[in-house]
């Protein structure tokens, strides 16, 4: 074996040999967490229980708006003469402000249930993408 | 290609995370050893891994069962290393073919000896100061054990290329050792 040969001989075990340096940690996890496919998000369904708490939390919220006509009647079956025309006026008023409130409330449920119905689609949409 | 490799790539082609991971952590640390050597830079060599395999992933679907996972593997990693060291391929492609270089494909060499641990670290440093192209070339052919026709397909160059590349590096590195190498 010459020089050349000897000197090739020692290189190439040299090479081979050569330590691989350790992988990072943290390499592994940061790919799978990369391609991880992403939480699938339940789209939003309108089930019966939902209308039950509606509905239940329509009539809470009528009870409580209600009952100030309910004291103002009582008040006025008490015939207390000052209250007088000054009953008559709270009913008219607290009525019209109940039932507006009560309709208000049905509109924000109807637009709440549509934004989310909505947001959901879009979702489904995007994944689908 | 092996066939449990196969049978990894397959599941991780329908979408299975597990076999894909299986398949990283076979050739992550050799992929990693690559990038570090060709960039010379922990941290780099780190994001070029990552991303390497990251994008397996997304065109693993496109992966053809009949080619070698390992070259296609290496191909990604090398355009990553071309986009990180913008004057490699420019290099590379620089490097005239000797056409009078006959290099025997013979693979590692099975025997091995002990070599202490001072010419590692002399090695390791001369591979260091080695130009970008010779230290990837040289890291595919020794650290990987890829053969001549896996490393010229692997970073797109013609087989005489590589054979004059990989001949030159160890030429660089035999001088740059020779002191050393002299008095064993």
């Amino acid at each position: 074996m010459n020089e050349q040969d000897r000197f090739d001989a020692l290189l190439d075990d040299a090479l081979n040999e050569l330590p691989l340096a350790p992988l990072p940690p943290t390499l592994i996890s940061n790919v799978m967490a990369q391609i991880a496919p992403a939480p699938a998000i339940e789209p939003f369904r309108l089930r019966a229980s939902d209308i039950w708490l509606a509905l239940t939390a329509a009539f809470v919220v009528a009870c409580m708006l209600f009952s100030p006509l309910t004291f103002v009647n009582i008040l006025t079956e008490m015939s207390i003469p000052e209250l007088g025309t000054m009953t008559e006026n709270i009913r008219g008023d607290w009525l019209g402000f109940s039932i507006l409130l009560v309709l208000a409330e049905i509109v924000l449920g109807i637009v709440v249930y549509a934004g989310i119905s909505f947001s959901s689609l879009s979702w489904q949409g995007f994944e689908a993408r | 290609m092996q066939i449990d490799e196969r049978l990894l790539i397959q599941r991780a082609q329908r979408g299975d995370t597990i076999a894909f991971e299986s398949l990283m952590q076979h050739h992550a640390q050799f992929v990693y050893n690559v990038a570090l050597r060709t960039l010379n830079n922990q941290r780099e060599a780190e994001d070029l891994t990552q991303e390497a395999f990251v994008r397996v992933w997304k065109a693993l679907p496109k992966f053809r069962a009949d080619a070698q996972f390992r070259t296609w593997l290496y191909r990604i990693v090398t355009n990553l290393c071309y986009s990180r060291l913008p004057r490699l391929k420019n290099d590379l492609n620089a490097l005239d073919t000797d056409d009078k270089l006959e290099l025997a494909d013979t693979g590692q060499r099975v025997e091995t000896r002990l070599l202490n641990s001072e010419l590692k670290d002399q090695l390791s440093d001369a591979i260091k100061q080695l130009p970008d192209g010779y230290r990837l070339l040289i890291t595919m052919r020794h650290v990987q054990g890829m053969s001549y026709a896996e490393i010229a397909k692997a970073i797109d160059m013609p087989l005489g290329t590589v054979k004059t590349g990989i001949f030159r590096a160890r030429r660089a590195l035999r001088t740059a050792l020779a002191a050393y190498l002299n008095e064993l």
